[in-house]
């Protein structure tokens, strides 16, 4: 890892730290100017990380997937741009980043701690499958991270009204429960198109699609977690705050699965491709 | 329950939602648990039996349930084909809603249904009826909705097709699920294991290591498969590759395809995909006696000690040899080898026989060792140091199927959760009960109301904006 790198990733992870801090004083203290100026603190961060993971790509001649601190790194890129081309859009998102942009600043941390060298690409990474595979599962975890801040704003929300302002420059329980669902749909959609294409691989470099590999298992565990939180909330009518639990669930899963599994459990075909 | 009622009970219980729920739930729990235990079918017989030594209480468990092949249980299977069946009756009455949605007659409907939706607005506007249903049908038509109109009523709809893709990625979820049934029940999948410049044939009695799927019915193709140089391979741009192997396919003693074998790029022929899996070196030992010479390629494989090793029994002269083979030896206080390349040749021999140690030394390629059996002078010479290659042969019929179902499953999937049906229904009712459509004091009454399956606030609020632009109270 070069200097420049080094530098420009700490610089990106300030940056968000005092994103996070800007949300946070935003949301207390209600200077709505103030989420104007955490935003552009998070797209400096997110510009420095880019160039920060630009130049590692171009000294290791391969994008950010091969070591456990790439993947995290990207990951934490994606889930930031994911959440402010989401906010530039739709407005009332804004404030979940008192949620979002904190989460993304500890996953930078957890990512300083690991090791840093650029390892060589191995050669079954070497497919175009990969693009798809791994971008989708970052794309899922963006969303879903958002989806949940959602829902825990609605817990935190819900029943407090007349208790406190604090909740009042939150958009209101309805808006954010159907944000919530609408981030968790898109989310649901990113982790089917990340199992599909990585059966597809699967079948190219190990010859089968599927073979209960324990990160692929765990993978369609997120996926039918979000399965059941869809059913439950389409078919059964588990609105708000019901939904909001079965929605901070699944991203227990689904971090687990993204994070923690592959360092889990050794026997996974995947742990052996993250360098970890 | 008299005998009729049972058939509706189990139709019932199959097609509930609540099942489903069950079903899901049930099947992510074992799933997950499955990844807990070590499984047969990933971490192989001995290093399950070490874990359930190491785990005697859970052993037990472990045994009696089957727990080490959970996936393969015919428990689990009979939920998974469970939920294929719920998932199926599910979806056969939404099929005939979807479609009576898609393909039945427009439904005009009067203010007293309008008025009982949740999303309805009533509004007053003082203008003519004519020239309000004009102006209401151009605001829905660009907000892309089709309008057609009866009288005084307007229905208008968009993303219609919409309402098939939940039903079809149900159906898409159960070809899935069938299709991995068949591929089960139909495939094959197999180990050769080929010495490099030396031939496999595709037989059952050939593969080192296979597994056939019930009805394979023993298909097999008798091609030919000879590897002609296992060699490391590269990039245009220099990038390494990993090991590639130069293969001929023949059949029939004709040669049917040439080409090179390597990670992400497999051979196909005849439905078989043959993927390159491990390789290790092939050490030639040949024997010789005053009357006679003998000697075969020996597979060392790679262990977990990181070393290529071997353990063969020396023709009939009942010495046990065990080798460690260094490709690319440094000798020094230990011999290491640098490289998978074989640029420096060493094998490590120990030789015993009946348990006591006759020799133990380096022995480089084209060298010799001399010992004595039975008063008869022998030598063994390390002749040749080849690469071997393992290839990993499977053929599943459902992969065809699979993948199309894939597509439309997650092309259904996206149009369910994004392409959402929404209709609209509205009435225009004069106040003075003046049907030429002229404005007179009181105007006219716009009952609208609409419903969409999903993303029901940004309905609500193009419902609103809708009524905002027609103006009125």
């Amino acid at each position: 890892m070069s200097d420049t790198e080094s530098i420009l990733f700490l610089a990106s992870a300030t940056m968000y730290a005092i994103s996070a801090a800007a949300y946070i004083f935003s949301m207390t203290f209600r200077k709505d100017h103030w989420t104007v100026r955490a935003s552009q603190f998070a797209v400096l961060g997110a510009v420095f990380h880019t160039v920060s993971l630009a130049l590692r790509w171009i000294e290791g001649g391969h994008g950010p997937y091969e070591t456990m601190f790439e993947i995290l790194s990207s990951t934490a890129l994606v889930a930031v741009l994911v959440f402010l081309i989401v906010q530039y859009k739709m407005d009332k998102i804004k404030l979940t980043g008192v949620l979002v942009m904190p989460a993304l600043f500890i996953m930078m941390g957890i990512t300083a701690t690991l090791p840093q060298e650029i390892s060589p690409i191995t050669p079954s990474l070497q497919s175009y499958w990969l693009i798809a595979h791994i971008g989708f599962a970052k794309l899922a975890y963006g969303s879903v991270l958002i989806g949940t801040s959602c829902g825990i704003f609605y817990i935190f929300k819900s029943g407090k009204e007349s208790v406190s302002n604090f909740y009042e420059r939150l958009p209101s329980l309805e808006a954010l429960d159907d944000l919530s669902y609408r981030f968790i749909a898109a989310g649901f959609l990113f982790i089917a198109v990340m199992v599909a294409t990585g059966a597809v691989w699967a079948n190219k470099t190990w010859g089968s699609y599927w073979s209960w590999d324990p990160l692929e298992t765990w993978s369609l565990v997120s996926w039918f977690t979000y399965g059941i939180y869809l059913h439950l909330r389409l078919t059964h009518g588990w609105y708000g705050k019901k939904a909001a639990y079965v929605s901070i669930v699944g991203m227990i899963v689904l971090i687990f699965t993204i994070f923690i599994a592959s360092t889990v459990f050794s026997l996974s075909d995947h742990s052996a491709y993250m360098n970890i | 329950m008299t005998a009729g009622r049972i058939p509706k009970a189990i139709y019932s219980l199959l097609r509930s939602r609540k099942l489903a729920i069950v079903l899901l739930v049930t099947i992510t729990l074992l799933s997950a648990f499955g990844t807990l235990i070590p499984q047969q079918s990933r971490a192989g017989d001995a290093y399950v039996a070490m874990w359930n030594e190491d785990h005697p209480l859970v052993s037990a468990i472990n045994q009696y349930y089957d727990l080490n092949n959970i996936y393969d249980s015919w428990q689990f299977l009979t939920i998974l084909a469970l939920l294929g069946v719920n998932t199926f009756f599910c979806s056969l009455p939404r099929i005939k809603t979807s479609l009576n949605r898609v393909y039945g007659q427009v439904r005009f409907t009067d203010s007293d249904f309008i008025l009982k939706l949740k999303n309805h607005h009533s509004i007053v506007v003082k203008r003519s009826a004519t020239k309000t249903i004009s102006d209401l049908q151009k605001i829905l038509n660009r907000k892309g909705y089709i309008t057609t109109q009866q009288g005084n009523q307007i229905f208008a709809e968009k993303n219609r097709y919409g309402s098939l893709s939940s039903p079809i990625f149900h159906l898409s979820l159960v070809v899935i699920l069938l299709s991995t049934f068949y591929g089960g029940a139909m495939q094959m999948h197999g180990v050769a294991q080929i010495i490099d410049g030396q031939d496999f044939t595709e037989a059952h009695s050939n593969y080192i290591h296979i597994k056939e799927g019930p009805f394979f019915g023993e298909q097999h193709k008798y091609f030919n498969i000879h590897l002609t140089k296992f060699h490391p391979s590269y990039e245009l741009n220099g990038k390494w590759r990993g090991f590639a192997a130069d293969v001929l396919l023949s059949e029939n003693g004709q040669v049917i395809k040439e080409d090179t074998i390597y990670v992400n790029n497999p051979l196909r022929y005849k439905g078989f995909s043959i993927d390159r899996n491990e390789y290790g070196f092939a050490p030639l030992f040949v024997l010789r006696s005053n009357d006679s010479i003998s000697g075969s390629y020996i597979i060392a494989s790679y262990t977990d000690d990181h070393q290529y090793t071997a353990s063969f029994n020396i023709a009939d002269t009942g010495i046990l040899a065990d080798v460690v083979l260094y490709p690319d030896a440094i000798v020094g206080d230990e011999i290491i080898s640098i490289s998978d390349f074989p640029n420096n040749p060493l094998a490590y021999l120990n030789l015993s026989k009946n348990g006591e140690l006759i020799y133990s030394g380096p022995l480089k390629l084209n060298d010799s060792i001399k010992f004595d059996l039975d008063s008869t002078e022998m030598s063994l010479e390390f002749n040749d140091l080849e690469y071997w290659a393992s290839f990993y042969i499977h053929r599943d019929a459902s992969i065809p199927i699979l993948y199309s179902a894939l597509l439309i499953c997650l092309l259904s999937l996206t149009a369910a959760l994004f392409y959402i049906p929404r209709r609209i229904w509205v009435e225009i009712v004069d106040n003075d009960n003046n049907t030429t459509g002229t404005t007179d004091s009181t105007g006219i009454t716009i009952n609208i109301g609409g419903k969409a399956d999903k993303k029901i606030l940004s309905f609500k609020d193009e419902l609103l904006e809708i009524c905002n632009e027609i103006g009125g109270t």
